[in-house]
Parts: C-alpha cells; structure tokens; sequence
C-alpha cells in the first residue's frame, strides 16, 4: 500500500502527519499505519487542514474573473511548495511482529518523521474485526467532535469491507453500548452512519 | 522611558505641514515639460565633453527622454529565476568575528508544464580574508556596504546555480535591488580588492550571458533621480557642466536646475508612462561601471507595473536587444499582475533566504557551545550586556 505522510507532532495519544498530496489527507475515519521496527500501530484519522508552511504567511485571495479554482495553482506555482495539507490521527491499536491486534495504545508513541501508511483491505477486515477501540475513539481528543468522527469512520470502514451490512449491525450496537447514557449523542452517530 | 509620543505627534503635524504637494506638483510640470523639449543628442554632447563634471550621478541618454513603449504580449511557456539574500553579522560587540550570509532562490515555471523550485544555501564566514578587506593587519571589516556587495555577489552566483532547474527556453534571472556594486567605489576599495569581489561577479554575469537568460534587477520605489539630474544638465546654461563653478548659482543665486532638486525619476515616469508602459533605456554613468565588461554595463528603463513606478536595470547586451528586453519587460509585468504589485519568484527567493529572530538565536547558540568545547569564554562587549539585562 501506499505512504501517504510523514509524522510531524507525536505523543502517546496520537499524531500529525504532512501529506504528501496537498489537499489530499486520507479520508475522515479512514484507519492508517506507522510501522516501527516490528510493530505496527494503527490509528484513525480524526482531522485534515491545508495550511501555508510559514505560519507568518497567511493565504491571501489570488482569483481574478478569467482564473480561478484549480487554474489558481496552474498560475502561481510556488503554492505547491508553499502550502501544506496535514492530518491528525487517533492511535487505536497496535500488534506486535505477527501477534494479534490489540485494541490499546501503544506503549510508546510513534517517532517524528516516520511514515504514515494506508492498510490494505485485509488489515482493515482484520483490526476491525473487534470493536472495543470505539471506547478509545470515543474519548480521543482529535479536534472533531466525538459523534461526527466515530460516525465518520464507522461509514469508511463499511465501505472499506465492501459495504458490508453485518459489520455495520454489530457496530451500531456497539455504540449503542458504549453511549447507551447519552442519548442526543448515540442518535446523532446512528443517523450519521444509516447506509 | 517611554516614546514621548506628544511631543513627535506635534512634531508630525508640523512635518506634515511642511510638505508642500502643490509646490512638488509645480515643480514635476517644469521637469516633465523638460523631458518632453530636452534634445537628448544635445545631452550626450554635453556629457560626452571630458570637462564636464556634473554633480550628481547622471543618466546617458543613449535614446529618447520621452519615447514609451507598450505592454509586449508575454510568453505563453517561460521561467522566472529570482535569487534574493540575507545575513546574519558581524557584531562587533562578540569576541569572534563572523558573519552568516543566507542566499534564496526559486525557479517559477508558468505555462504547459507550471512548477517550483526553491531552495536556500546557508554560510559562514570567519576567516581573516573574507571578514576584513584587509586581512592582514585586521582593518576594514567587511560590514555595511561591502557586506551588501558581498551578498549581491552571492545572489548573482545563486542565480547562474539555480538555472540548472529552468526547463524552459524563454527564462528571465532577476534579482531585487541594482546591478550597480556602488560599494566597491568607496575611498578605501584598492583595486586588488575590488577584483576580489567583482571577479565572481563579473563570470557570473557572463554565464546568465553564455545562457542566453536575460538578467534583470528589480527595484520597487525607486529614489534614484539619474534622469532628472539628465534634465539639469539639458537646463545648464554654462558652456560645459560643471557644477562646480556654476555661474548662475552666482549671478542667480542659485542654480537654474535647481527647480528640479529633490524631485525623483519615479515622480516623472508615474506621469509620464500609462499601465503596462515602460520608458526608453539609459546607462547608468555610476564610476563603479568602469570595471565591468562593456557588455555587463549597467542600462536602466522604468516600467509602470500598474500598482508603482519600478525601475529595472539590465546590462547592455540585454539593453541592446529589443526581443530580450521585451522579454524582460513583459514577464516582470505578468509577475507583478501575479504577485499583486511585486514579483512572486522574488518574494520566495525572500521567503527561502530571509533568517529569522529564532535563527539569528540559535546561530549564537552554536557559536558560544562551541567555542566553549575550545575553552573560549563567549563574553560580550559590556555595553551590548547592559543593553541586554536592562537592570533597574
């Protein structure tokens, strides 16, 4: 599979990643992997932002009558290099060597400058075979709110297991579960995640 | 203690009173209607006499005063390669001697295939040869004016580096501020040391030429006032210039010219040039030129980019191709559209070499780490402490 950033901020909770595509971070939800020697850690993006790279140097309006939207980045080139697209992730796992998944955190965080790698069809299947880490995304300070993010990545992994109903039962009741004392809540991630 | 801030906002109100926009008003009518009835054939034989000593840097008119010339179309496939600097030193409050010169550069490609380069070479200099002019009896650092001139030679060698990333074959190389080294023409310049910085120069110059890629520098709000001092001289009523034994000055009491003191080329081109226009081209007759090759000489033209009055200076060999200096004309104009007034590709090349306060620190920091690894204290000047701990 594809690398598809670079780590930039890490702590035991979580990471920032730099995108290699502008514009471009990997899906909201979508589940992604750093892999450290013979351990790989698994953790769901919670956030994107595009931003100027010199946070002294705000984005400033470029289009005119004839150019705009995409023609804008064909005109001044330099905003390749200027800008940058970053996303936040949520640690939800980890296995060591060939062991199982655990849905934990990791012992330590994942180092500065590490690759951040898309899973493949079968890791997904696999690490989202067990639901106990909805706990983990649940509390997970990522900058979005709660409700929205674990619907958003219950809706990416039903598409990733190719719409795959049965999961999808079993992962609405196990936020029911897990938010059967807040009601406005569990109705809003249902809703979100109705096929 | 605090600013005294009623004492300057009287001061302020007073200097604002001071100036007289209708008097500057008046004295623009006279220095235009000067450049429109000045026979420049008559100035060049004025300044061609070897007995004229006029008193201010003068223009050559190789042209025309008044000729423009409109917005040529600009390429659909070109690169603009700009190189800009910064530094960092010398202090003379530190124990050594060093300075660190930061030279950015970006290669812009517009067109079919747009793209960018941009990259940065950092270094430090500390030895005897490159921070004193003369080495050997540690005298004249290199600070002020020379450094200036030394980051320009490192700008020029970044810009012939950077051309390795021009794809395109319509390229323009520009650089922010002269082509004119006017540092390397202070009393205290041997010739030896002249050579030492305006021999890299000068082969790079000569590279840009080998390529084909027109150079240009860029100054944005220009001060220079070469063409209205042209116009003194078209006014001169003496036989040959020399404002040193002006004789109106002592029949008049003043000169005749002096009407047109104070007032700057930009005032006169921003009446004078429509959006998109530039004027004719003029050589620079700055002393320093001398030591160029004849090809490199610096020529000027003023170019109205719709937001200012830029003045861009090329040297000859651009000056004396209309097809290279309507390249130049029509890319820095769609690089000023771009860039909302100033071009893009400087404003990166900036961008890339500008160091920062945290820089500036961190520099200090690995200078005094080090120097304490070979049991040299870093102690600075007491004043430049004083200055720092402020003490109550």
């Amino acid at each position: 599979m594809a690398r598809i950033g670079e780590i930039v901020e890490t702590n035991s909770l979580g990471f920032v990643a730099e995108s290699f595509e502008l514009h471009r971070p990997p899906a909201l939800g979508s589940l992604v992997r750093v892999s450290v020697d013979d351990r790989s850690l698994y953790a769901v993006v919670s956030f994107g932002a595009t931003t100027g790279i010199d946070p002294g140097r705000r984005a400033v309006r470029r289009s005119t009558e004839e150019v705009f939207d995409e023609a804008i980045y064909r005109e001044h080139p330099q905003l390749e290099r200027t800008l940058r697209t970053e996303f936040q992730a949520v640690l939800v796992g980890v296995r060591e060597d060939d062991g199982p998944m655990r849905q934990v955190l990791p012992p330590q965080p994942p180092p500065l400058h590490y690759s951040v790698w898309e899973c493949t069809a079968d890791e997904v299947c696999a690490f989202t075979e067990r639901l106990v880490y909805f706990r983990l995304l649940w509390h997970a300070n990522g900058g979005l709110p709660a409700d929205q993010l674990l619907a958003a990545h219950i809706r990416a992994i039903y598409a990733a297991r190719g719409d795959d109903l049965g999961w999808l039962e079993g992962a609405a009741r196990e936020v029911a579960t897990l938010l059967r004392d807040d009601y406005d809540s569990l109705m809003s991630v249902l809703q979100g995640i109705e096929p | 203690m605090p600013l005294k801030l009623d004492v300057i906002a009287r001061a302020v109100q007073e200097m604002a009173q001071a100036f007289d926009g209708d008097e500057r008003r008046e004295r623009l009518d006279v220095a235009l209607e000067r450049l429109r009835s000045t026979d420049p054939a008559r100035v060049r034989g004025r300044l061609d006499d070897p007995q004229a000593r006029p008193g201010w840097l003068v223009a050559y008119p190789e042209r025309t005063f008044t000729k423009t010339y409109p917005l040529p179309p600009c390429p659909t496939d070109f690169t603009v390669i700009a190189a800009d600097g910064s530094s960092h030193g010398p202090d003379r409050h530190s124990p050594v001697r060093f300075f660190v010169i930061n030279t950015g550069y970006a290669v812009l490609t517009y067109g079919r295939q747009p793209g960018a380069e941009m990259d940065v070479s950092s270094r430090l200099y500390y030895r005897d040869e490159d921070v004193f002019i003369e080495p050997r009896h540690h005298t004249f650092p290199v600070e002020g004016a020379i450094l200036a001139v030394k980051m320009a030679v490192d700008e020029m060698t970044a810009l012939v580096d950077a051309t390795t990333a021009v794809s395109q074959r319509e390229a323009v190389a520009i650089r922010d501020g002269t082509l004119i080294l006017w540092g390397l023409d202070n009393p205290g310049i041997t010739p030896e040391v002249r050579e030492r910085f305006l021999s890299p120069y000068r082969d790079a110059m000569r590279q840009l030429q080998g390529m084909g890629i027109p150079l240009a520098a860029y100054i944005s709000y220009p001060n220079a006032d070469d063409v209205i001092n042209t116009l003194r001289v078209g006014m001169c009523p003496d036989e040959v210039v020399v404002c040193g034994r002006c004789r109106t000055k002592e029949t008049e009491g003043q000169p005749r010219c002096a009407v047109l003191a104070t007032l700057v080329d930009r005032y006169l081109f921003a009446r004078h040039l429509k959006d998109g226009e530039r004027s004719d081209i003029f050589r620079s007759l700055h002393p320093v030129l001398k030591h160029y090759d004849k090809e490199q000489i610096v020529y000027f033209f003023y170019l109205n980019v719709g937001e200012e009055i830029a003045r861009v200076e090329v040297p000859a060999w651009v000056a004396e191709s209309p097809r290279l200096l309507d390249r130049v004309h029509a890319i820095i104009y769609d690089q000023c559209q771009r860039g909302g007034g100033y071009p893009p590709a400087l404003v990166e090349a900036h961008e890339q070499a500008v160091i920062t306060m945290a820089d500036r620190q961190l520099i200090e920091e690995m200078v005094t780490r080090e120097l304490a690894g070979h049991s040299v204290i870093y102690t600075r000047s007491e004043k430049d402490r004083s200055k720092r701990v402020r003490g109550v």
